[in-house]
């Protein structure tokens, strides 16, 4: 069994729980989309939203900016996309991978899966080589692939599960779409499945081995507003926030980890407090 | 004093926040939002698995 043993130990990841919940209600606040199976078409479309939440799916009433952003990279004319870019930009610089933490609708999903009492295994050899895969993702079918194939957003056709969940609602919903899928389809299925049953296994591998967004964000992490601070002076180098960390990181050591979702656990589980996320000099 | 703490300690996510906000002016003013409405607001047959 796995030192985390799938459980949100303190009352604080509730309390994130709680955010990531309501986040997730509010980009998908198209209710009635579910059971008719429209999509919303109003205004807010035209704004991305942080996290990956599939613009197809019934329930979105904002855009995903990974799909946006393929878009205008694969458009018949090029088009430089300032606008996706300049949310992107904007919103790692201010948050980095707190939308990772609290705001994605996929990341909320992974979390949930990790609840369910199944066999664990959080760490083993492959992870630390598997963490490269999304950024191989984001360079060649987020931008690469797309930039040489027009009309075709490689990300968002091959492998978003995103997109494939919004597929499912579409499949129960309208039958003429449920008669057009095929193969495409049936890949796209398995692909979700594989995350699923090894996000039973292993805690958000979506985010940790294939995310195009976490990884942009990612980059974001040493440099972004909100950020997290080690109090070197108070560490005891106990590594409590190690052993608490579900994305395997050791913040004693690299506290703006591009692999930190700043879920918060590490700074709960500190016995000295040494740990904080917050705007560096805006604290007392 | 600490207002000019808060900044020194920020300047990279201060500029690149302003870097973001400017590009996100330049593509509204290019009518980049209309772009993203545009294709949001219709079922994308990649995104769902038609292809
Ligand atoms: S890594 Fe991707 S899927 Fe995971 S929480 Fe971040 S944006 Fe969402
Ligand atoms: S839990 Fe706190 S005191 Fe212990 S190693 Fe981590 S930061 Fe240092
Ligand atoms: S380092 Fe802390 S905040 Fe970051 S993912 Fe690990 S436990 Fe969460």
């Amino acid at each position: 069994m796995d030192k985390h043993e799938g459980k949100t130990k303190h009352c604080g990841g509730g309390v994130r729980l709680g955010i990531q919940a309501v986040a997730t209600l509010i980009q998908n606040a198209n209710f009635k989309g579910f059971f008719t199976g429209k999509i919303y078409t109003g205004k807010s479309k035209q704004v991305c939203v942080p996290g990956l939440n599939c613009y197809s799916c019934p329930g979105a009433i904002g855009a995903c900016p990974v799909g946006s952003l393929q878009n205008f990279l694969s458009g018949r004319k090029f088009r430089f996309p300032y606008y996706v870019l300049g949310i992107l930009l904007f919103v790692g610089a201010l948050l980095g991978r707190v939308v990772c933490g609290f705001l994605c609708p996929f990341g909320l999903l992974q979390d949930l899966l990790y609840l369910i009492p199944f066999y664990k295994k959080n760490q083993f050899l492959l992870d630390k080589y598997l963490r490269y895969l999304k950024y191989a993702v984001l360079a060649v079918l987020v931008i690469i692939l797309p930039l040489c194939l027009p009309l075709t957003p490689t990300f968002c056709k091959y492998v978003c599960p995103s997109g494939t969940i919004a597929g499912i609602i579409s499949y129960f919903t309208q039958p003429i779409i449920r008669s057009q899928m095929g193969k495409l389809f049936s890949w796209k299925l398995i692909v979700l499945g594989i995350i699923v049953v090894s996000g039973l296994i292993v805690y958000r591998p979506f985010c940790k081995y294939l995310c195009p967004l976490g990884a942009f964000y990612g980059f974001f992490n040493r440099f972004a507003l909100v950020r997290m601070h080690l109090d070197e002076g108070k560490c005891v180098h106990c590594s409590a926030c190690a052993n608490a960390c579900k994305m395997n990181i050791d913040p004693s050591r690299k506290p703006n980890s591009m692999e930190c979702i700043r879920c918060g656990d590490c700074v709960r589980a500190c016995p000295k407090s040494a740990l904080y996320i917050g705007v560096k000099g805006s604290e007392k | 004093m600490k207002k000019h703490f808060l900044i020194e300690k920020n300047i990279i996510a201060i500029l690149l926040l302003l870097l973001g906000a400017g590009l996100i002016a330049f593509g509204i003013h290019s009518g980049q939002m209309k772009a993203v409405l545009n294709k949001a607001s219709r079922v994308c047959m990649e995104c769902i698995g038609i292809g």
